[in-house]
């Protein structure tokens, strides 16, 4: 599992480096893609089996869909060279640089949430405090099985139930609202791609004639 | 009645023309003349009926139990020590007496302004400025709290500056209005100060029976609410320095709102306002809200004997000036201006010698006829197509037999002969035989004014109604129509019978006002009212004064209607030759103001806007000057570029997670 | 279910697939590729909550990764709309074009 998991990262580290790379528009969205079609099975890996459908259908199915058609209206054979020796580029590679070691240092260093409270306090996870499952191990204490997953918790309850109880019970707000924005998003895309209308011709004489009408018609 | 009733009622005294300002203003340019017409009138109207209701509530009522104050709505409460002001309102007989004539005179001058009005464009926001007069001084009268009483003693500031300047695209109806309030915020900062002095001083004195010494010292009251200052006012300190200067700043308010000497510049211009606006505001209502004031405010003034005194003197001291103006005026409008100031005179001087009763009943019938003659007067000028000046008219007793006839009876009443005058003025000069200071000094320049009275009204009379047609217009002058006579001789018939009915000045006869209103002026401490003469002093003082009275009369008649007397070979003497010219020129009074105030003033502006302008302009520059260069420094930053922009985000959102990084696993 | 020595290796990763995007960002003119680098931010930050989430056994980061993806899919959406725009107007797809935001 380890080993698959190393290679299907290091997989995704190189598409990605092809992504941002690439001189060529169109290569960069099918770098794309196939990092997205990799995070996906990092995703199944790592027991997210909803996030890895979603990341397939939603991510690789949809938007880089979009993508790659509108690269295609727009300008298919696009070429773009960057800049080498740009202020940018160097405080870019500095930033991966630093950022990565940072946070590797501090991974190794379980600089993270403090994983061992019991307590409702802020700053424990909601899944060790509810149902005290992973407190006792005793599933039977939470009734939908739901809360804090571990391993054979998840395998009875499934992954998109206990998903599924989240967004629509605890954060069904949250929910609601995103939907609200894919209201907006829609109509803003509508909106942005409208043709502009065009100003009908006026025909003096077409006017002239049917004020005509209305005057006889009212003897 | 019980508070609540009393709060209904008063609530709907003040909403009715509240409503009907607010309507007119609003839907009137929509729906047009005739809703106008109706909206505004049927509120006075209704109005009207509410305080009759009022009335027949308070007459019912038993006695000592007349009087009753009811809470509207606490309004501002800033806590305990601090100011804390209620709408209160007052039902007694007193607020009623001047909320009948309010209303009542008010609808009358509605109903007559349906016709004047007829072909005025701007009808709408007339009754909508008419209706907020009527319910600012229906606050004014109501209020029971001295701050309600300011705001509605403004409210009607700013009503009759927004009606005396209707024509507004007359510039010298913009200046007379804004003479006339300007002034009467002199009198309004006057109240506003007493206000202070009384909220700081009034203390409650505490019960100190006889044989004990009194404990501490009594606390301050912190309220400006009228009963409450009534009741304490003794702690005051009757005779006191305080308690003249409040009194003083009062009377200086009352002087203001009802144009008495040296406050009385702005009644004659505001003439420029229509006709019906001078009826109403500048004759029945709104001058004599200085007398109700300091008939309201009597328990204060029977405490300051020489405020008293001062209001008394300046009280018939304006009643001979403007008597004396209104000889030589030609406006028609004018010379009733003037007429008001004299009689509103008297009015103050009774209130200042503690006749209470006598001011207000002089009060009741002036209102009545003085609307009537300005009414009368709006006929004459619509007749004669808006000529004022009494020089071109003539002969009008003919073609104008109604107002003219109502006319009559109005200057009679005015000179007071048969008529309301004589019994209100006769019935106030009575009280001055053996009141106030240097009794009966102020008796005697009375019945010179009834002098002056008569001559002057009766010359107004003559020249404006009899012998010949002196212009074109007077000749064609037909009479006014139906909608413009009914009120105007509903007027004449009040004027008429009213005095009869109502009180006599001797001591036989009917005394309805004094029994109305005496019990308003007396608490259990004692009566503020001055003594009446008795019978004899009383007849004697009266046949005086009617004599004075007809002798007035009697030579205008000689010198305007038959024309047998001419008096310029007694004005050519030498000694008389300033008189006709100090009378024609006010006594020169605004072109003292002007040489005094106005002038000092603008030069002082000028002064300062020279020194001043450079200063202030050169720091604010300066300020905005830093701001500007400022950023200019830094819109550089602002690139248009979004890879600039993602260039700082990136920067610094790698710093950020770095540094929590790291403080994170340090506190680790 | 994550276990303590690879969990810091998702967390890199996620970082690296971050500051790329990040530069990708900066240094590349077209539009449409700027877009996928941001894309590419945002794949990366769900990798970190679904590791997270993983590693700590809450759901809640999975939760969380799926309002992302959400929003995502808005953003695409009217962000190409834009650039369509932007493009059938006759304006040059280059950032340095598009710079009418100065100052």
């Amino acid at each position: 599992m380890n080993v698959l998991l190393a290679v299907i990262l290091i997989l995704a580290a190189i598409s990605a480096l092809g992504v941002v790379f690439s001189s060529k528009t169109i290569y960069s969205a099918l770098s794309l893609v196939l990092t997205v079609a990799l995070l996906a099975a990092v995703f199944l890996v790592l027991n997210a089996q909803f996030l890895f459908v979603v990341q397939l259908i939603v991510y690789a199915g949809a938007v880089m869909v979009l993508f790659v058609f509108i690269i295609a209206l727009l300008d298919p054979a696009a070429e773009d060279r960057p800049r080498i020796f740009d202020l940018r580029l160097i405080l870019g590679v500095l930033a991966v640089a630093g950022l990565c070691t940072a946070v590797f240092i501090a991974a190794r260093n379980d600089v993270t949430y403090d994983t061992s409270c019991t307590t409702q306090a802020v700053t424990c996870m909601h899944g060790y405090t509810v149902g005290s499952l992973a407190a006792t191990g005793d599933l039977s204490a939470d009734p939908f099985h739901t809360f804090g997953f571990p391993e054979n918790a998840v395998d009875r309850a499934g992954n998109v139930q206990t998903l599924a109880n989240q967004i629509f019970h605890t954060y069904v707000l949250p929910f609601e609202i995103t939907s609200l924005l894919l209201l907006v998003a829609a109509v803003g895309a509508v909106y942005l791609t409208r043709r502009v209308a065009v100003e009908p011709r006026r025909d003096p004489q077409a006017e002239e004639r049917w004020r005509d009408d209305l005057v006889e018609g009212s003897d | 009645m019980n508070a609540s009733t009393a709060a209904l009622l008063a609530g709907l005294v003040l909403l009715f023309p509240l409503a009907g300002s607010a309507l007119c203003g609003l839907l009137g340019p929509v729906l047009g003349r005739r809703f106008v017409n109706l909206a505004g009138t049927l509120s006075i109207g209704a109005a009207f009926a509410v305080t009759l209701v009022i009335f027949v509530q308070v007459l019912g009522a038993a006695s000592g139990h007349q009087s009753t104050t009811a809470t509207l709505w606490n309004w501002l409460n800033l806590g305990p020590g601090n100011l804390n002001v209620s709408v209160d309102v007052t039902i007694d007989q007193l607020s009623v007496l001047m909320l009948l004539v309010i209303t009542g005179v008010g609808l009358l001058i509605h109903v007559y302004s349906v016709g004047y009005m007829e072909h005025d464009p701007g009808v709408a926001r007339f009754f909508s400025y008419m209706n907020l007069f009527i319910f600012s001084m229906a606050l004014l009268v109501l209020a029971a709290n001295m701050i309600i009483l300011i705001i509605g003693w403004a409210a009607v500031a700013l009503s009759s500056y927004l009606l005396i300047g209707f024509w507004y695209e007359r510039e010298s109806a913009v200046l007379a209005a804004r003479k006339a309030f300007i002034t009467q915020v002199i009198g309004d900062v006057a109240l506003v100060i007493a206000a202070i002095l009384i909220f700081v001083n009034l203390r409650a004195v505490p019960a100190c029976p006889s044989n004990e010494k009194c404990a501490g010292l009594p606390q301050a009251l912190h309220t400006l609410s009228l009963p409450q200052i009534f009741a304490h006012a003794g702690s005051l300190g009757a005779g006191s320095p305080l308690i003249t200067l409040i009194c003083i700043l009062l009377a200086v308010g009352a002087f203001a709102k009802s144009a008495q000497f040296p406050l009385h510049t702005w009644l004659p211009d505001a003439m420029e306002g229509p006709t019906p606006v001078s009826a109403l505001i500048h004759a029945a209502t709104m001058v004599t809200a200085g007398v109700y004031l300091i008939a309201r405010f009597h328990v204060l003034f029977a405490l300051a004997p020489i405020a008293s005194g001062m209001v008394a003197c300046v009280g018939m001291g304006t009643a001979v000036m403007a008597g004396f103006i209104a000889l030589s005026q030609v406006d028609i409008k004018r010379v009733i201006a003037y007429s008001t100031m004299s009689q509103i005179g008297l009015m103050i001087f009774a209130v200042g010698i503690g006749a209470y009763a006598a001011g207000m009943y002089q009060f009741l019938l002036h209102a009545f006829f003085k609307a009537l003659l300005f009414l009368a007067a709006g006929n004459v000028i619509h007749a004669v197509h808006d000529e004022q000046d009494i020089r071109e008219m003539g002969g009008l007793d003919s073609r104008m037999r109604v107002t003219a006839w109502c006319f009559l009876v109005g200057s009679l009443a005015l000179a007071g002969f048969l008529f309301a005058g004589m019994f209100s003025k006769e019935n106030l000069l009575g009280f001055g035989m053996i009141n106030g200071p240097g009794a009966p000094t102020l008796y005697i320049v009375g019945i010179v004014v009834n002098v002056l009275t008569g001559l002057y009204a009766f010359r107004l009379y003559g020249t404006t109604f009899r012998g010949e047609p002196r212009s074109e217009a007077a000749r064609n002058a037909h009479e006014s129509k139906a909608v413009m006579l009914w009120p105007v001789v509903i007027l004449a018939g009040l004027s008429a019978l009213a005095g009869w009915i109502l009180q006599w000045p001797v001591a036989f006869g009917p005394h309805l006002i004094d029994a109305f209103l005496n019990p308003v002026f007396t608490s259990p401490g004692g009566s503020h009212i001055a003594k009446a003469p008795g019978l004899g002093l009383g007849v004697i003082g009266f046949v005086i004064g009617l004599t004075c009275s007809l002798i007035g009369i009697g030579i205008a008649l000689r010198i305007w209607v038959r024309h047998d007397l001419d008096p310029s070979h007694v004005l050519a003497r030498p000694g008389f030759r300033l008189l006709p010219r100090l009378s024609f020129n006010k006594l020169y009074f605004d072109e003292i103001y002007d040489a005094l105030l106005v002038r000092p003033t603008r030069a002082l502006a000028r002064g300062l806007r020279r020194v001043g302008d450079p200063v202030m302009d050169s720091w604010i520059k300066g300020v905005s000057g830093v701001a500007t260069d400022f950023s200019s420094a830094f819109r550089t930053i602002q690139t248009g570029l979004i890879r600039d922009y993602a260039s700082y985000m990136v920067l610094f959102v790698v710093i950020f997670t770095i540094a929590v990084m790291l403080a994170a696993g340090l506190a680790k | 279910m994550l276990s303590q020595s690879m969990f810091p290796w998702i967390l890199l990763t996620a970082a690296f697939l971050f500051t790329l995007g990040a530069l990708g960002v900066l240094i590349r003119r077209n539009p449409l590729v700027v877009f996928m680098c941001i894309e590419l931010m945002l794949n990366a930050v769900n990798l970190a909550l679904v590791g997270y989430s993983s590693y700590l056994n809450s759901e809640e980061g999975q939760v969380f990764a799926f309002m992302v993806i959400v929003v995502a899919a808005a953003e695409v959406v009217v962000g190409l709309g834009l650039l369509t725009r932007v493009f059938s107007i006759g304006r040059e797809l280059d950032v340095d074009d598009l710079d009418e935001m100065k100052q």
